[in-house]
């Protein structure tokens, strides 16, 4: 702003007639701003800055007041007193900042939002910068239209919908493209410090350009780079996160200590339900006090205070106290860049460091980045940029599931302790009965008691990341209107883990003892233990070529296209891994001369068994991608935009017949900005573009192989000829599932930007989808083959369609400012075309957390059986079976077909949204983000049993337990020890009854910055100091039995976390 | 300019490099076939040497069943068994599955895969010939498979009307995702000559006769085909000039006279398991016919069986009587007894589908020779035939077919083009407690349907019964 008032001063200084008045348009930070319109106000003349922010305007009677504008940035008006050659001209964001950056990046081309036709979800640097977190892809979570979250707080591409799904069988997770390329490694070894913004592709304009990979949505993420004539810059930041100690007692998963040893104490009552085996499978503690009480080695005293002790336990507090704590995490992050005419740099090194709330396990990581970018000649740049990332991880932490005991008799016993009152680790029970464990060294054996507190010390679990990634770069401008540009990328990444065993360790011990023989030798020696999992590799070459051209025809007409190819090679490989014995954790020595082909006796028991041998898995996996693309719009007037796109793509995962045929991805669009026209006259709107595109994108199955396999199998009769039998004909037709896509947009801003946004609707029609079919048997495919079995096709549909609103509101501008947006999105989806499975059983459409996809219904349905209430005799659920209530749940089951589930709603919510306000008093802003979820829902756990399982549940404090109950409760009643009611749990647990809302509303974070301006610090440093809360808890829920929808059967949620932190640019 | 035209070169040398670079499999550790080794292993598999004509066996007039209850039980597995046993104009039940037509296709769906053997380079002159060999035999397969189909699934083929008539699905590739129509008859036809003559030139041109190895398929293998597949055409020329072809070079017969065996029950034989060492073994091709058909059920059609001379050793060797008093065909060069049916080529065949053209075009004495040549080897003091002895010639070599070629699966075929034919016809006839049933020769019933299967997931058009 100071150096406009400058050049204003100057330009008063001049004065002339007619003159030339040329310059450059550039925003605060120094970038080209290409198409900002330019007026004079007297003379009217306009002219728009061209693609370097140049604008010449030729012959102008000066002085004259100039207008700049730009979308997104305060309008500029100054006085131009005399001829100017090169007038820069710095334009300031919005004060709102509704907009943030308004570039699109592709990965393909870079192009002002206002400009495009196809759906965009820009999230600036800003924005990523409001939360804290290491994962770049948390960041996004209620801050990117369209883009949902199913598992809240995901960090991997797997947890996001973009836009709903697009697939039954595929592959479901968006493309994230890095710099330009496609990027298949690590996303947690990005740093989010490091990304200056990220664009997320919607529709099939935005996706195509990505081919066959972008049908489940494109996450283009775009780092930060250095600028040409940019003074050096130095930037420090550093935040530090501190999460509360997991809430254990949330899980609904339990029954107090006392209620659970009641149960356990009938069951041994009844006797036959704990029988000593030679496999000496352990039994609770408490079941051991009453086989001990009874064997008279434990007198009536004793046992009656150990039980008071047990009755006093809950060992979700046990674990709550030894096992899990507050986690802190670190971030510091130091990053320089500038530039000068010819040359500029960027560079990075970010340091993450933290402990996670379990006791034992931490992380860390390293990000050194380094980019530089020269002008050899005028024409010419190159660049050349390297990422380096390693993260580490300790992985010794327990959690509650680690402490609990055989599965068949044990489970989670609620009242294990793991110290006792002098701070002295107790062992707890584990694998084999306490009974013979305590016997362990009269036979001989080594101490084989499991002390969790003790044995995290014993073991060493470490993780270990690495990943490498260089760009090189050449752009090329020549007869003005192309520029060509050649990439390459290679990103080398590696991944290994190991665990030291040291000789004390139980899983050591536990080795050790097994496999001592009768004669007292040990197979395995009384040493420590080196393991080391499957290393894994993997490396990617990629290159692409491209040439743009962009030009303008006098004022009316503007091309810009570009056409190019794209190659990509990406190989993985799984080593396998080592196991050490006798291995020494000081001097890293051990033994791999160990026979894993002997038997050997084996305690307790005496099978004979071999000894645990290291993964033998080797694995290589190629994929391989060859591509040809085209993309070009035209606009007219300024008003009217045509683009269009198309795409070739081949790849050895596809068939034969797919990569000679070659069916382009395509896309059209337009958009047309009424607001622009001379008829327009809406004075309080003057924003209003409609835009809509048309195109299909695709999407890869890996698990399908395009190729006949065999397998060789003996001679012929008794010839010498060889056998083969032919496994897969394979499928030379495999070929990308294809989306087609239709997007219908209307943008529209209220007068002086008070609410602006975009109301977006969209549907995708989902063809050729991989999916298990029934052919024809002349496909040579039967059901009485033996050989040929591959009859996974591409042809079932799948429908989805929704809405994205976005809304941007300046409630308050002024000294206190307040702003708003809301994002809102509705998604649903109808599977079309689908022949199912024959052979699956009906009950895994209630059980299975990816049920088979149903003609007509959402892929993401919920079924469940209808429910007929409790029987006032027993307390058991009834069934309508032959038109009578009935109790013979197997004969009901078994006539049931999936048509008869009932379909009670779907378990990704359809209608989800945020709310962001933010307000701001001078130097101050909080914002505080709210999200919601709704029109879904989930089945609740609860302590429905066929039998004396050990599944402990609240509800069975409110069961059935007299005559009268049931018309209080619809929690059946204990099954009888020793009585198996099959099928009465798996109706119970999937009844409607158990169907619960999941909408919710919840405060998802807050956040808190002062920013203290360079000019309160003499020009030395601009400095943000923030605070941030996330996971504050829900604010409203549907359901009355206070489970978090996002947590409903987990142990814990995830916990509130605290930051603060300070960033600052020198 | 210039430059955009170095862009352009950059382009066509990266779409030219496309195709090598796309052409590696995913995962490493699939066998995926890639040697001519390979391939000539898809086409030594054992199930190729099974052919699809089961129903043409249950359909044929060669035997009867004694009860209701025998044909209840036996068509327990294959419902379809006891409207096709009584030539009823009846079925398939749901999702009946049809071993013919699931294993006919899938033998051409290994054929066709076997055809990609032509995509390898070959390094040696050994590999070489490997090569030819299984480009012979995915052609010989191919054809030979969608004859066998053509029989049960489609009408008898006639010159005037082929074009109209319907054919079948014509795969001539593994891939599963192309759906086909029904092609018409003389598509059919012309895509299994097609597959004959390839492999005829692959044959002759590289003599690949394979050792008359009687398990893989060589020139001699195609060349019986072709002879059979034309006499079912009904040309003549043809059909002798193959035989001839085949006889030239393969002539020998077995001596009935000097068979040797130790007959105990019906699964034993004079001949050698799966045909070996069998010197009038052109092609060994194996019929596994279904529940219906075992000894336990099967009673040879009487008339037939007292048909034969009683010096024809064919009868003496041929069949064996049950305790229970059934008489079971054990004649079968398969080597298995009543178990499993010889369908494939022998000298025999060859010199009655030559004997029977001749005929035909009036040379009855060439004829004569050939009928005189295959008895002398099967009866016991043959005494030669002379010309006056005969009356028709056509119908002597045609009784002499149905004894020679009883229980190959080939009365169903033979049937079908007399009935086409009109100067020799056949009608079938069976008696099922005291019932009569028939089928007559101007019967729609001539063919099967298709597997419902077929019809509802390949949506195809079924045959008019």
């Amino acid at each position: 702003m100071r150096k406009l008032v400058l050049l204003v001063a100057l330009s008063l200084l001049m004065i002339s007639a007619k003159a030339q008045l040329s310059g450059a348009v550039y925003s605060a930070s120094g970038d080209v701003l290409s198409g900002a319109t330019l007026r004079l106000v007297k003379s009217g003349q306009i002219v728009q800055s061209g693609s370097n922010g140049r604008f010449v305007f030729s012959d102008v009677s000066l002085p004259d007041s100039l207008f700049v504008s730009y979308v997104g940035y305060t309008e500029q008006r100054l006085w131009v007193a005399s001829e100017q050659a090169d007038l820069k001209l710095y334009m300031q964001k919005d004060g709102s900042q509704l907009e943030g950056v308004e570039v699109v990046h592709t990965g393909f081309y870079e192009v002002p939002k206002e400009r495009a036709t196809g759906s965009f979800t820009v999230v600036n640097n800003e924005l990523l910068n409001r939360s804290t977190g290491g994962n770049i892809l948390q960041r996004l979570e209620g801050l990117a239209s369209g883009v949902q979250f199913v598992n809240p707080g995901g960090t991997e591409t797997a947890d996001i919908r973009v836009r709903g799904i697009a697939t039954l069988h595929s592959d479901a997770t968006p493309l994230i493209v890095i710099d330009n390329f496609p990027y298949e490694g690590d996303i947690s070894s990005i740093n989010p410090n490091d990304v200056e913004s990220v664009t997320v592709l919607k529709d099939a304009a935005a996706a195509s350009i990505w081919g066959a990979r972008a049908a489940n949505g494109v996450i283009v993420i775009t780092t930060k780079q250095g600028r040409y004539n940019e003074r050096s810059q130095l930037s420090l930041s550093s935040n530090v996160t501190i999460g509360q100690k997991p809430d254990l007692l949330y899980s609904r998963n339990r029954l107090p200590s006392s209620v659970v040893m009641e149960i356990e104490k009938e069951k041994y009552e009844y006797g036959a339900l704990y029988k000593e085996g030679v496999q000496q499978y352990a039994f609770p503690e408490y079941v051991e006090m009453l086989i001990a009480l009874e064997n008279g080695t434990l007198s009536r005293a004793d046992f009656d205070r150990q039980e008071a002790i047990l009755q006093q336990t809950e060992v979700r507090e046990e674990a709550m106290h030894h096992l899990y704590q507050s986690s802190v995490s670190q971030q510091h992050a130091l990053s320089g860049r500038g530039g000068g005419e010819r040359y500029n740099y960027f560079f990075s090194a970010n340091y993450d460091k933290g402990r996670s709330d379990i006791i034992g396990n931490d992380h860390n990581r390293i990000n050194l980045n380094l980019q530089n970018t020269f002008k050899p000649f005028q024409d010419m740049e190159v660049s050349a940029s390297l990422w380096y990332a390693e993260q580490r991880g300790k992985n010794n932490g327990l959690g509650i599931r680690d402490l609990e005991g055989y599965s068949s008799y044990v489970g989670l016993s609620p009242y294990t302790r793991l110290m006792d009152e002098e701070g002295n680790a107790l062992p707890v029970i584990k694998d084999l009965r306490h009974a013979y464990v305590q016997r362990a060294e009269e036979m001989g054996l080594l101490d084989w008691e499991y002390r969790p507190l003790e044995d995290r010390n014993l073991v060493d679990k470490r993780s270990k990341r690495e990943e490498l990634r260089a760009n090189l770069g050449l752009k090329y401008s020549f007869l003005e209107r192309f520029n060509f540009l050649a990439t390459y990328q290679y990103v080398k990444g590696s991944g290994q883990s190991s665990v030291v065993y040291d000789k004390d360790s139980y899983y050591a011990r536990d080795l050790i003892n097994k496999f001592t023989q009768p004669d007292g030798k040990m197979i395995v020696p009384n040493a420590g233990i080196y393991q080391e999992g499957n290393p894994n590799a993997s490396a990617s070459h990629s290159g692409r070529a491209q040439l743009n051209y962009t030009q303008s025809f006098g004022r009316d007409h503007a091309i810009a296209a570009l056409a190019g190819g794209e190659i990509r090679s990406f190989v993985q490989n799984t080593f396998p891994g080592k196991t050490l014995y006798n291995y020494d954790p000081d001097l890293l020595v051990g033994t791999a001369t160990y026979s894993y082909l002997e038997y050997y006796k084996n305690h307790p028991g005496g099978t004979n068994m071999r000894l645990p041998a290291p993964s033998s898995t080797r694995r290589q996996f190629t994929d391989r991608y060859l591509s040809y693309f085209g993309n070009a719009s035209y606009t007219f007037k300024e008003r009217y935009i045509l683009s269009g796109s198309a795409r070739w793509d081949g790849s050895n995962l596809f068939g034969v017949k797919t990569n000679q045929k070659g069916t382009p991805l395509w896309s059209v669009g337009g958009s047309w900005d009424v607001s622009k026209e001379d008829f327009y006259a809406v004075d309080w709107l003057p924003y209003l573009r409609l835009r809509t595109t048309y195109g299909s994108a695709g999407n890869v199955n890996k698990s399908v192989s395009a190729y006949p396999t065999i397998s060789m199998s003996g001679t012929l009769y008794d010839t010498d000829l060889y056998m083969a039998y032919v496994r897969s004909v394979g499928n030379p037709s495999l070929r990308w599932e294809r989306v087609n896509t239709l997007n219908l947009a209307v943008d529209y801003k209220l007068k002086s930007n008070r609410l602006a946004g975009t109301v977006e609707y969209y549907a995708k029609w989902s063809h050729d989808l991989i999916g298990e079919d029934l052919l024809p048997p002349s496909t040579g495919i039967n059901p009485n083959s033996a050989t040929l079995n591959s009859s996974k096709i591409n042809y079932a549909d799948l429908r989805g369609e929704g809405w994205d609103l976005q809304v941007n509101s300046r409630n308050l501008v002024g000294a206190l400012g307040w702003s708003s947006n809301l994002l809102l999105s509705y998604t649903t989806n109808k599977v079309i075309n689908y022949k199912g499975n024959d052979a699956v059983m009906t009950s895994s459409y209630l059980t299975s957390s990816n049920v088979l996809p149903i003609v007509g219904e959402s892929k993401d349905i919920v079924l469940a059986t209808k429910w007929f209430g409790l029987n006032a005799e027993n307390g058991q659920p009834y069934v309508l079976y032959d038109g009578e209530f009935s109790q013979d749940y197997v004969a009901y089951f078994n006539s049931l077909s999936v048509a008869d589930f009932l379909r009670v709603g779907v378990k990704v919510p359809p209608l989800y949204g945020s709310l962001r306000n933010t307000f701001s008093y001078k130097k101050f802003t909080l914002d505080f983000l709210l999200s919601w979820k709704s029109n879904y829902v989930f089945k609740r756990t609860s302590s429905g049993s066929e039998s004396n399982g050990l599944i402990y549940h609240m509800d069975f404090l409110d069961r059935w337990q007299k005559s009268g109950d049931e018309k209080y409760t619809y929690i059946p009643a204990k099954t009888k020890t020793g009585e198996v009611l099959s099928y009465s749990g798996l109706i119970y647990n999937h009844s409607e009854i158990l169907v619960t809302r999941g909408d919710h509303i919840r405060l998802q974070d807050i956040n808190l910055s002062y920013t203290l301006p360079r000019s309160a610090t003499g020009g030395f440093v601009e400095m943000r100091l923030f605070a941030y809360a996330r996971n504050l808890g829900i604010l409203w829920k549907a359901n009355k039995q206070g489970i978090d929808p996002d947590f409903a059967g987990a142990e814990y949620r995830t916990p509130k976390s605290f930051s603060i932190g300070v960033q600052a640019n020198f | 300019m210039n430059k955009l035209y170095l862009f352009i070169l950059i382009g066509l040398f990266c779409s030219g490099c496309g195709k090598e670079f796309l052409d590696i499999k995913r995962e490493a550790h699939q066998v995926v076939p890639k040697t001519i080794k390979d391939y000539h292993a898809i086409m030594a598999n054992d199930l190729l040497l099974v052919s699809s004509n089961d129903l043409a066996f249950v359909a044929a007039d060669e035997y009867t069943l004694g009860s209701e209850a025998d044909l209840i039980v036996g068509s327990q597995y294959n419902p379809i068994y006891k409207h096709i046993f009584k030539w009823e104009n009846e079925g398939y039940e749901s999702d009946e599955q049809i071993l013919d037509w699931n294993f006919a296709y899938e033998r051409i769906a290994y054929a066709n895969l076997a055809m990609d053997v032509e995509r390898v380079k070959p390094t040696t002159k050994y590999e070489h010939m490997k090569q030819l060999e299984v480009r012979l035999a995915a052609r010989f397969h191919r054809a030979r498979n969608y004859y066998q189909l053509a029989q049960l699934f489609c009408k008898a083929y006639d010159p005037q009307t082929a074009d109209q008539e319907m054919g079948l699905p014509l795969r001539l590739d593994y891939d599963l995702d192309v759906s086909y129509e029904r092609s018409s008859l003389k598509q059919l036809y012309v895509q299994i000559l097609k597959d004959l003559h390839e492999a005829e030139e692959i044959g002759q041109e590289h003599s690949v006769d394979n050792g008359k190895n009687p398990y893989f398929p060589g020139l001699l293998s195609v060349e019986a085909l072709a002879s059979r597949i034309y006499l079912q055409m009904g040309d003549y020329k043809k059909a002798q000039e193959y035989a001839d072809k085949v006889l030239q070079k393969m002539n020998s017969l077995i001596d009935y006279n000097n068979l040797t065996g130790n007959i105990t029950g019906e699964y034993t034989s004079y001949f050698r398991l799966n045909g070996a060492e069998n010197p009038e073994l052109i092609f060994y091709t194996v019929c596994k016919t279904g529940a219906i058909m075992t000894p336990s059920r099967f009673r040879t059609n009487e008339k037939f069986f007292q048909d034969f001379d009683d010096n024809d050793l064919r009868k003496e060797k041929g069949f064996y009587q049950r305790a229970a008093g059934n008489t079971v065909f054990i004649g079968s060069f398969a080597g298995r007894g009543a178990s499993s049916y010889f369908t494939g080529f022998s000298v025999g065949e060859m010199l009655l589908n030559r004997a029977e053209c001749y005929a035909r075009s009036g040379e009855d004495v060439k004829a004569l020779a050939d009928i005189n040549r295959l008895r002398a080897k099967r009866y016991r003091n043959y005494q030669v035939l002379n010309m006056t002895d005969v009356d028709d010639m056509t119908k002597l070599v045609l009784m002499e077919r149905r004894k020679e070629l009883f229980m190959r699966g080939m009365r169903w075929d033979d049937a079908r083009r007399l009935n086409r034919e009109g100067k020799y016809p056949v009608s079938f006839q069976r008696t099922l407690e005291g019932k009569t049933y028939t089928l007559e020769p101007n019967s729609k019933n001539w063919l099967f349907p298709l597997p419902p299967t077929e019809l509802e997931r390949g949506k195809l058009e079924d045959n008019i019964r």
